[in-house]
């Protein structure tokens, strides 16, 4: 468990965290958004061990991260600005990613190497964006660390390889002890490989939570109803969130429980009623209204 | 897990990683050790064992400037290439990510650079036994004395590898650390010229060295002064070093270091490198892109190097216009323009260049009060003059007598402040007319006449001691000194010759006498008007003399006896006089440089001088001559017909390392100059090779 304990942390005059405290529980996937400048990386870089905050401390297992080697042995982090030695190839990586992490699968690699298309023994700085990213993303993977941090890292990926990262991070979380936190500025990146979301804004942590936890309470539904008056007296029942009437059809995101919701539209008798997946903007628009920002302006 | 991490593992692919520089370093030590070596070997055609050891001997081993200048060099390149990572973002968030302690990654890249140096240069150091063995030199000395250069070597490298490492622990950015390490290699050498070229400029009577005895604190400020001269960074430290000055011992192909040496050279680095260490733990990740690692250090660097570069400018300024409007105006654009060039630097955003604007405030304050402490004497220095009645004791002398003088243990009294103290009298009245003099002639600088150079001693009631240097009416001192020298116990004092006694004498090396071709020539003729046979044996020695035995005294610094003492001088900065002089345009009365009096001489009208040795009867006898001459003159030796010189060389360790006595010869010295006839007529005196 990482445990981020009122973390501040100052670049000059410029505050990048101020007091964020949030926690990373074992075994979830952990996805920090936020606008450009939120805090991410900074946040990512000081829970890697790599920036000292002027206030607050992070916590890897209980221990603190800060110039603690057996602490920050626990990651691996991937930065936004990810580096390579010069005229290094995977292969060359992959021998130093073996001495500074000594649980690395040097077979996982050379096979996922090849499993993901990409020539071992070319150069890296001949690869493309995000064929070295697939590639930082690999050996992330193969050094077996509890912990992988990855800045921006899916930015640059392809749906396909986006899929199939996330397929190896689910296989990850099977086979072993496995967090990878995510940090990226797009909510439509990772809505599909998170499972737990933390919005920085500003320095700030807003919310951290469980998107399952989310999702049962808010819930999207398309509807037709017989008449106006119902629609109206829908709309009034309901704690809506957001409606639009396309047509005949209704579509109402509301706050609740999905039973009362469903019992609500069902005794005005609609001629067609379904409950529609949420996205993950959707899900944010009413969480950071509930806490008091209008998010429409910070993410989107 | 991460102690799992294996330290030599990651040492070896940090180094592979830098094989480039390896490689660099092979090449380069390559054509400086083996092939340097080799070249003179192969070229020459008959080559003997011990040419060989010649060879060796010029071109490998201990101090080979060309070896150690390029060590020096490849430290600083081997720092900034190593420690680069330390300047960029992107490899510190790769690096401090891993599971290591940022001083155990320092340490890993530490020791990946010192093997790019250390392979190498080894290889190299024995490929030049190899090249002297396959020539048929092959000793344990040589290889002993290799196997020692190499560790000295590998010393200093590491002092400059880690002086430079400290530089970029200290910067951001790789221009800043090059600035960084080009400032502080000369930065306390530079702030002292400034300091000493301000003094001689606008503090003439100050004399050099010019402290009160506080305890042997002035003493200790000697010393602490060339310390910082000679070691004022380790890669001047680097330089500076030879095995000469220091305990020697002769081996086959050169000098042994002696263990002070190294001890210094082991202790350097290591302190560096326990600084770089701190660094590491206190520096931030963030500094990585600013120009400098600590932003504290900003304002405090930029004021200390505008600060000397505006005094530097005022004196300039001062040199050219003498306006102390028109220097306080380039001392204030010249600070500020030093802050906003720094400014420049540290934001690398021309907008930003004025930024920080009490820096420049510090700066201006600090430049304009400094110049004009100097410049307007406000301390009051040239115009000190006690009063009379204050006075205890004064003493005077001339400043540059060649001549030792020793304290009561027999040792070589350097100093002038010592020598002064050496020569005090009680007799005030006959001093106190100079001084005043002195004082006068600084302020209103009207020079009417011929002058000379004095020091000057003040020890007041209060035993508060003064030293000043004044330029004096010649025919003031001239009178003061007269009288000063009827006193005999003075005039011992002031001459030590006249103590000297026959077990004294007994500690002369060599003698030798060097006076104007003209007077040779004289006492050549008179000796031939003398002798019925022609001196046949004279006059095959005045040949010998003509056919390159003769030496031309162009300046004072071509003398040999002179040009170490002078050098010395120089450094204390007592070379102030020769600008005074050029200013009253007395250059034979006022410089007290004895020898361009010469060029005055009766006998000296060439200006070619001629040195001769004594033998050591002959050179007993020409002593006692000149103690019989020299107590009966008027005590002046310096400014009436002085014709050359004799100088006495002591025995190794008397006196050493100045171990030369010169005193003036004057032609009115009449037992002298027979005495020198006599020797020359008797082919007891040799040539004196005065090319040194």
């Amino acid at each position: 468990m990482i445990e981020i304990q009122n973390v501040t942390k100052q670049f000059g005059d410029v505050t990048a965290l101020n007091h964020v405290s949030a926690q990373i529980d074992e075994g979830c996937i952990f996805g920090l958004v936020g606008t450009n400048g939120a805090g991410k990386s900074t946040l990512l870089r000081v829970a890697a061990g790599v920036l000292k905050p002027e206030e607050g401390s992070v916590k890897v297992d209980g221990t603190p991260v800060w110039e603690e080697p057996q602490a920050k042995g626990k990651i691996c982090f991937l930065a936004d600005t990810g580096w390579f030695f010069p005229n290094a190839s995977a292969n060359t990586m992959r021998d130093y990613y073996a001495i500074v992490y000594p649980e690395f699968d040097r077979a996982r690699f050379d096979e996922l190497i090849g499993k993901f298309d990409l020539d071992p023994k070319r150069k890296l700085s001949g690869f493309s964006k995000g064929m070295r990213k697939q590639v930082a993303v690999l050996l992330g993977l193969c050094a077996n660390t509890k912990y992988l941090f990855c800045d921006e890292t899916f930015d640059g990926l392809d749906p396909v390889m986006r899929q199939a990262v996330k397929s190896l991070f689910a296989s990850e979380l099977l086979n072993r002890k496995f967090t990878p936190v995510i940090a990226s500025h797009s909510l439509r990146e990772i809505e599909d490989i998170c499972d737990h979301v933390g919005l920085l804004h500003k320095g700030g942590v807003l919310f951290a939570k469980d998107l399952d936890e989310m999702k049962l309470g808010i819930h999207k539904l398309q509807c037709v109803l017989r008449s106006e008056q119902y629609e109206e007296e829908l709309l009034s029942e309901l704690t809506v969130l957001q409606h639009e009437k396309r047509g005949t059809l209704l579509t109402i995101v509301a706050r609740g429980e999905r039973e009362a919701i469903t019992a609500k539209v069902q005794e005005k008798e609609p001629l067609f009623f379904e409950l529609l997946p949420l996205t993950l903007e959707e899900i944010f628009i009413s969480e950071t209204e509930v806490a008091g920002y209008d998010i429409k302006n910070l993410i989107f | 897990m991460t102690s799992r991490i294996s330290f030599f593992k990651l040492t070896i692919n940090e180094w592979k990683k830098l094989g480039w520089l390896t490689a660099l370093q092979a090449l380069l030590f390559a054509m400086v050790i083996p092939l340097r070596l080799l070249l003179p070997l192969a070229l020459e055609k008959k080559v003997k064992a011990r040419s060989i050891i010649d060879v060796l001997c010029e071109n490998v081993g201990f101090d080979k400037t060309l070896t150690t200048v390029t060590i020096v060099a490849m430290g600083i390149l081997c720092a900034l290439a190593v420690f680069s990572y330390l300047h960029s973002r992107k490899r510190l968030d790769f690096y401090y990510s891993l599971g290591l302690r940022r001083e155990a990654l320092f340490l890993v890249k530490y020791t990946a650079g010192t093997l790019t140096f250390v392979i190498p240069f080894l290889a190299n150091q024995a490929l030049a036994v190899l090249v002297g063995a396959l020539y048929g030199v092959m000793s344990a000395t040589v290889v002993q004395e290799m196997a020692s250069a190499s560790l000295l070597g590998i010393l200093f490298f590491l002092t400059s590898y880690s002086a430079a490492a400290v530089a970029v622990l200290l910067t951001g950015k790789t221009l800043t650390s090059v600035l960084a390490i080009g400032t502080l290699s000369v930065y306390l050498p530079m702030v002292w010229l400034v300091v000493c070229g301000c003094q001689q400029i606008f503090l003439p009577t100050l004399l050099p060295d010019g402290v009160t005895y506080l305890g042997g604190a002035y003493r200790l400020y000697l010393t602490s002064r060339r310390l910082m001269l000679e070691r004022s960074s380790p890669w001047i430290m680097i330089l500076a070093w030879s095995p000469d000055g220091a305990a020697v011992r002769q081996g086959l192909t050169g000098m042994w270091p002696d263990l002070g040496s190294i001890c210094l050279f082991l202790v350097l680095p290591a302190a560096m490198t326990a600084l770089c260490l701190a660094l590491c733990r206190v520096r931030k990740t963030e500094a990585a892109g600013k120009a400098l690692a600590f932003a504290w250090t900003e304002g405090l660097i930029k004021i200390m190097l505008a600060v000397p570069a505006a005094l530097f400018v005022g004196m300039a300024v001062y040199e050219e216009l003498d306006s102390v409007a028109w220097e306080i105006c380039f001392v204030a654009a010249f600070g500020a323009l030093g802050c906003v060039i720094m400014e420049f630097i540290y934001r690398w955003d021309i907008r930003q260049a004025l930024a920080h604007k009490w820096h420049i405030a510090v700066t201006l304050a600090l430049s304009l009060a400094i110049f004009l402490l100097f410049r307007l004497d406000l301390a009051g220095i040239n115009t000190y003059l006690p009063e009379k009645e204050e006075l205890a004791a004064m003493s005077v002398r001339r400043s540059y007598s060649d001549f030792c003088y020793y304290d009561d243990e027999g040792k070589r009294t350097k100093n002038e402040q010592d020598i002064l103290r050496l020569l005090e009298t009680d007799k005030v009245d006959l001093i106190y007319p100079l001084a005043e003099d002195g004082v006068r002639n600084v302020q209103e600088s009207n020079f009417d006449g011929y002058y000379v150079s004095l020091n000057v001693e003040y020890r007041l009631k209060s035993g508060r001691m003064v030293f000043r240097s004044y330029t004096v009416n010649s025919d003031l001192y001239k009178k003061a000194q007269r009288e000063l020298m009827k006193d005999e116990e003075y005039r011992k004092r002031y001459y030590p010759i006249l103590n000297w006694d026959d077990e004294r004498l007994e500690q002369i090396e060599d003698i030798w006498v060097l006076l104007p071709q003209e007077l040779w020539e004289m006492f050549a003729q008179e000796n031939s008007a003398d002798s019925s046979d022609g001196k046949a044996g004279v006059t095959s020695y005045d040949e010998k003399m003509t056919d390159g035995l003769t030496t031309e005294i162009k300046t004072a610094a071509d003398h040999p006896d002179i040009s170490g003492e002078l050098a010395e001088d120089v450094m204390d900065g007592q070379d102030s006089e020769m600008e005074s002089d050029s200013d009253t345009g007395q250059d034979a009365e006022t410089d007290g440089w004895e020898y361009s009096e010469w060029e005055y001489a009766e006998y000296s009208a060439s200006g070619v001088m001629t040195g001769m040795t004594l033998s050591e009867e002959a050179g007993r006898r020409l002593i006692r001559a000149y103690q019989e001459d020299l107590a009966e003159s008027d005590g002046l030796l310096t400014d009436v017909g002085s014709e050359g010189s004799m100088s006495i060389e002591w025995k190794r360790g008397l006196n050493d390392p100045y171990n030369v006595d010169r005193y003036l010869l004057r032609k009115d010295f009449t037992r002298t100059m027979e005495v020198l006839r006599e020797a020359y007529a008797e082919g007891t005196m040799n040539e004196k090779d005065m090319r040194g």
